[in-house]
This record gives C-alpha cells, sequence and structure tokens, in this order.
C-alpha cells in the first residue's frame, strides 16, 4: 500500500513538474534561447523540453502495472540524472540558478531561494520514494522463493 | 623464471591486444581530429621544444651553444625526426600523440592486472576525459612523454612477480632512467613504484620477504642508474645547468616569482567527478579489504599532492601527474562499487541489502557525472582543438616565410614563430621563460647585446615593445617594422629590407 503510494505520489510530482515545463517552454525568456549551461550543445528551450518528456515517459512507467524491479530502477536511475545535472550545473556555473521548476516562481512571485528549495526537496522527495520503495519491497522482506512470480506495483493480478 | 615471451601467452594476449586496440583508437582518433598539420599552437610550451628540436637537429648542441633547463631526451628525438623528415610540425604532434597513446594503453593495462578489465576501461575513459589530457596529448611538450615512459616503467615492474621474473625490474628500471631523461618530473613516480616493488616482492616470498624486496628495489634503481647516466653522459654532463635553472634563488622578481605560481584546491574544482571518485574508489577498496590494488594510484596522487602544494612553481600542466592517478581510483571506485554492491546483494540481511543499494547508488551518480561533466569536457576540448588558428593564416608567418631565404637568425619572443618561418633562432636566446629570467639567466642587457652580437634578419616582438627604453636604441637603428598582426609586430632589418642577404 505504502509503496503503491509512494510510486504514485512520485508520478504525481514527475507530471506536475513536466506540465510547468512545458508551459515553461512556450514563454520568452533569454534563458530559453540561450545554450543550456551543462548540455551545452541543446538550447534552455530544448533541454526543458527533454526533461519534460522524460518526466512524463518516467511518470506513465510509474502509473503502469509493470514489475516494479523495472519501476524502481527507472526512478532511482532518474533521480540520480537530475542529482548529477545540479551537480554539474553548480560545477560549470559556479552555482547559478537552475531552471528544473521552469519559471514557477516568477509566477508564484516567489524568490529565487524558494525555488530553488523546492527544486531540492522535490528532488529529495522522488529518491526518498525510490530508496524506500526498493528497501521495503525488496530487502525488508524475505527473500522471493525461485521462480515465484515478481511483484507488480498495485498487486499482481495473476497472483492476486 | 619465465620467458619474455611468456607475456605473450594465450591468456595474457587477451588484455596485451586490447590495450594495444585502446591505444590505437584513441591515438587514431585524436590524429584524425585534431589538425595536427596546420594549428599554430596547442600549448603554451610548443614554441620552446620545436625550436630545440630544430637547432638540434640543423647541428647546434645542447647545453653548451643552445641555453637548455630540461634533460635532451625528448629534444634529440625532435632533433633526429627533424633531421630526417625536415622540421614536420606533423611529425613532431604526432611523437605526442604516441605517447599519449602509450599512457592510455598502460593505465587500461595496469589498472585491468589489478582489478578488473572493467576497471581499466573505466580508467581509461576517466582519463581521457580529464581536463588538460587531450590539449597535452596534442602539444609538443615534455609532460606526456615524460609521464607517459614513467607509466611504461610501472607496467613493467607490475608484470614482474606474475609474468617476467625479476629481468622485468630491470627492465622497468631502464625505462624510468630514459623518463627521467625526457623530463625529471617523471620522478614524482618513483616512490609509488618502489613501493609497489617492494611490496610485490614481499607478497612472492614468504621468508626473508625484506631481503628480498630490497634485492629488487636495488635491482630496478640499478636500471634506473644504468640509462639514467649513460644519457647523461652521452649528451655532456648538463646536471649542474638542470640544478641551476630549477633551483637558484630568485634574482630578478619583476619578472614573476615562483610563489606566485601555487597549486590551488580551486584546480579541483571543475574536476568533480574525479574528486568524487578517488573517495569512492578508496571507500570501496577499504570496504572490500583491497587497498592493496590501489596503492600505486593512491601513492602517487599522495606523493603529488604533496610536492605540488609545497614546491613552487607549479604551472597548469602538472595537472597531468594528479589526474593519472585520480582517473586510476575513480575508475576503480565505480567498478568496486558495482562490485560491492553486487556481494552486499547476497547476504540476504536488510542492512547488507541497503548497503548494496548505497554502492550502486553511488556507482550510478559517478557514471552520469563522468557522462555529463566528462562528456562536455571531452566535446569542449575537442572543439577547442579543431578551431586553434591555422598556420597558413597568420600574417607575421607569412611575412617571416618570405624574408626566410635570406634569413641566418631571427629572434622570436615567443619561438613558435622562428620555428613556423624555419629559421633558426640565436641559440643561446632559444628558450627564453619566466624561469631562465627571475634566475638570473639572463637579463634585458644581456639579451640586447645578444641581439647586437647576432644581428638577427627578423624579430618578432610584442607590439608594446615600440615604447620600451631597452629596445628602442637597437630598434631604430637596425629594424623597421614589417608587419602587425595579433598583438605582435615583425621586425625585419634595414639592410635586408633594402635587398641585402646573409
Amino acid at each position: 500500500m505504502q509503496t503503491v503510494f509512494g510510486l504514485k505520489s512520485a508520478a504525481g510530482v514527475l507530471i506536475t513538474t513536466a506540465l510547468i515545463k512545458v508551459i515553461s517552454v512556450f514563454r520568452h525568456d533569454p534563458y530559453l534561447a540561450a545554450l543550456d549551461p551543462v548540455f551545452f550543445f541543446l538550447t534552455g528551450r530544448e533541454a526543458m523540453a527533454l526533461a519534460a518528456v522524460l518526466e512524463i515517459v518516467l511518470a506513465v512507467i510509474l502509473l503502469k502495472r509493470i514489475r516494479l524491479q523495472y519501476q524502481i530502477v527507472a526512478l532511482v536511475s532518474c533521480a540520480h540524472l537530475f542529482v548529477a545535472y545540479r551537480l554539474a550545473n553548480y560545477v560549470i556555473t559556479g552555482g547559478a540558478k537552475c531552471f528544473c521548476l521552469g519559471f514557477v516562481g516568477r509566477w508564484l512571485n516567489l524568490p529565487p531561494v524558494a525555488t530553488s528549495i523546492m527544486g531540492y526537496v522535490l528532488l529529495a522527495y522522488l529518491l526518498a520514494v525510490g530508496y524506500f520503495t526498493a528497501y521495503k519491497q525488496f530487502w525488508a522482506s524475505t527473500p522471493a522463493k525461485e521462480g515465484a512470480a515478481l511483484p507488480v506495483a498495485g498487486g499482481n493480478p495473476e497472483v492476486s | 623464471m619465465q620467458p619474455l615471451s611468456s607475456l605473450w601467452a594465450a591468456g595474457k594476449r587477451k588484455e596485451l591486444v586490447w590495450a594495444a586496440a585502446l591505444a590505437l583508437l584513441f591515438g587514431g582518433l585524436l590524429c584524425w581530429w585534431a589538425p595536427l598539420k596546420e594549428a599554430f599552437e596547442f600549448g603554451g610550451d610548443e614554441g620552446d621544444e620545436l625550436i630545440k628540436g630544430l637547432m638540434c637537429g640543423r647541428g647546434f648542441r645542447l647545453y653548451t651553444e643552445v641555453w637548455n633547463d630540461q634533460p635532451p631526451l625528448h629534444t634529440l628525438l625532435l632533433g633526429l625526426l627533424f633531421k630526417a623528415c625536415g622540421p614536420t610540425l606533423l611529425g613532431a604532434r604526432v611523437l605526442t600523440v604516441c605517447f599519449a597513446a602509450v599512457l592510455v594503453g598502460t593505465q587500461f593495462l595496469m589498472a585491468s592486472r589489478k582489478t578488473t578489465p572493467a576497471t581499466g576501461i573505466l580508467a581509461s575513459a576517466f582519463l581521457v576525459v580529464s581536463p588538460y589530457f587531450l590539449l597535452l596529448s596534442v602539444s609538443v611538450m615534455l609532460e606526456m612523454p615524460a609521464i607517459a615512459s614513467a607509466w611504461v616503467a610501472s607496467c613493467i615492474a607490475m608484470s614482474w612477480p606474475k609474468y617476467g621474473g625479476r629481468r622485468f625490474l630491470f627492465l622497468s628500471g631502464l625505462a624510468m632512467g630514459l623518463a627521467l631523461q625526457i623530463k625529471l618530473t617523471a620522478a614524482i613516480v618513483i616512490p609509488a613504484l618502489v613501493v609497489e616493488i617492494a611490496l610485490s616482492s614481499i607478497d612472492t616470498c614468504g621468508r626473508w620477504a625484506f631481503a628480498s624486496a630490497a634485492r629488487a628495489v636495488l635491482l630496478w634503481v640499478a636500471g634506473v642508474c644504468l640509462t639514467f647516466f649513460a644519457v647523461f653522459f652521452l649528451c655532456g654532463e648538463h646536471f649542474a645547468f638542470l640544478w641551476s635553472a630549477h633551483f637558484l634563488p630568485v634574482t630578478h622578481p619583476e619578472f614573476g616569482i615562483p610563489t606566485n605560481y601555487r597549486l590551488d584546491w580551486q584546480a579541483f574544482q571543475p574536476h568533480l567527478e574525479a574528486v568524487l571518485g578517488v573517495g569512492a574508489g578508496v571507500l570501496a577498496a577499504v570496504l572490500a579489504g583491497q587497498l592493496r590494488a590501489v596503492c600505486f594510484p593512491l601513492v602517487l596522487l599522495v606523493t603529488a599532492t604533496g610536492l605540488h602544494l609545497f614546491h613552487c612553481p607549479y604551472w597548469n600542466y602538472y595537472y597531468l601527474h594528479l589526474l593519472v592517478p585520480m582517473a586510476w581510483l575513480s575508475g576503480y571506485g565505480v567498478s568496486g562499487l558495482w562490485g560491492l554492491a553486487a556481494r552486499e546483494l547476497k547476504r540476504q540481511s536488510p542492512v547488507g541489502r541497503l548497503s548494496a543499494f548505497a554502492a550502486g547508488s553511488a556507482a550510478l551518480l559517478l557514471m552520469f557525472l563522468l557522462l555529463i561533466l566528462g562528456g562536455r569536457r571531452l566535446a569542449e576540448d575537442l572543439s577547442y582543438i579543431a578551431q586553434r588558428p591555422r598556420v597558413q593564416d597568420d600574417a607575421l608567418v607569412n611575412a617571416a616565410l618570405q624574408n626566410a631565404p635570406r634569413t641566418r637568425w631571427m629572434f622570436s619572443e615567443r619561438q613558435i614563430y622562428s620555428f613556423h618561418a624555419r629559421c633558426s633562432e640565436p641559440p643561446e636566446l632559444a628558450v627564453l621563460h619566466s624561469k631562465r629570467m627571475w634566475s638570473g639567466g639572463i637579463t634585458g642587457e644581456e639579451l640586447i647585446a645578444c641581439l647586437k652580437h647576432y644581428r638577427p634578419e627578423q624579430m618578432v616582438l610584442p607590439s608594446d615593445v615600440d615604447g620600451d627604453a631597452l629596445w628602442k636604441p637597437l630598434l631604430e637603428a637596425d629594424y623597421r617594422p614589417e608587419c602587425r598582426y595579433g598583438g605582435k609586430i615583425l621586425f625585419v632589418r634595414k639592410d635586408l629590407a633594402a635587398g641585402g642577404s646573409k
């Protein structure tokens, strides 16, 4: 139950951030026209669009009834990719603002620090869900017998 | 004792073939991509090495005629190359690419022999994407050949207990002696190598282990001494010359002082993936009880960091001493953490599985950082190399080339102009850099006196030289500016401009 909630809420977070990015992509801002500081072969707009697509694909994986193992691997890998992006952004720009949440700060009249903290909190949440789900589902329980069906998020239709 | 050909036995052949293939791939791709024949200059010290090689190829003697503060071997190699093929920029740069390819290959070979082939591949990948590595791989400078030769010596030394017997130690010593005769900074590898040889000896001999270790180290040192002193005596006894150039006190601080050039911790900031990788490598080695497997790069990294923190001056290209062991440790870090995760997964306990997950996550993060930061740096370096200004586009070089048939001596503060114009520099002035200036090797007045003696037909000087009181009398009396380009002026002797010849 906790696992299902965790994965669905992570999917909700991803869809929300993807939507924010999709809306931001159609705005006019110097950042969107300039090259992305990390993926310098893409413009800010292209990088944001690509990130939105990645988040939507990941959300679909988390919402669909597929093997939990794949969902966890996908979630944890993507979360680590986001962490690596933030670290790289810090190294390359010396700590310049990351547009991971699009222009939501401007729309809500939030100071840049608040937007930045919000981004970190959401990333930490994705990582926590990934770690917790993995621990809960695979390792805190007794090992599955050989040949037993692998668990599926939301219950295994063949077993239940 | 196994025969030398045992290295080519079935089991070992695979590793050697992979290492050779990796080296060939790296070298081939770099030669294909980089404008080795056309680029005006890659590294800042290319001019020094090229002009020394040119002078050597034209029969001038190092140390007695051409001022030189470095050991002679690389210059002699360049001299032979230029004598055989003419002053070829392509040949000189391909020589450096070969050394870099050897470094990549030996890095793979050593790391994979010490642990797993995956570590070898990762260590080579971390190496290739490191800062300065690609630029140094195409620059005619001494650092890459010296460290690559020291790495060959290390690779041979590491093979001795398993494959080749003690004669490999002697061979390794010979290779290290040659590395030291390319540049003395190769000595930075010696402490790590001595520790490695001693530990390998202790590993193989249970009884009388320390006596055996001492014998092994002495044999290696004998090899080092043999080649080092053979080259030393063949090329003239230049040790006093080297010593005075590097260790004399600063007498002319107006040229900059060595303490201004220090290794700063900020040098590591852009290399985040390797800094984290080193931590991961040490942690993985401690947790797996495999510190012995990373002992060599670890001792080297500690030696190099300690030395560069305290010894001045530190030049940017010395980062090669740090990045090579860092790449090895990072490669071990990623593969070691994956291995740790795989082992811990089998333990079935919650704690074991949690640590497996943590190790796997850290390895994943390092891989992403390698791909993002390393990939970006690789692309930037390749683009920088490909876009270097071309020799044929340089107006000064073109003008100097037109005058070259009537030129015996050409003086340039940046000697690469003289090399591109195929002209000899006054031998005493062929190498003019900060170290020579601040150690009192030459003063401004001595420089002018030397120029008055040689009366070079052409000179390339910075454009602000016009107002310099030291230069003004010489320039007004004998020279006229012929061409201005890129912040430099080409001065031509007045009688040459009027049709005089050498």
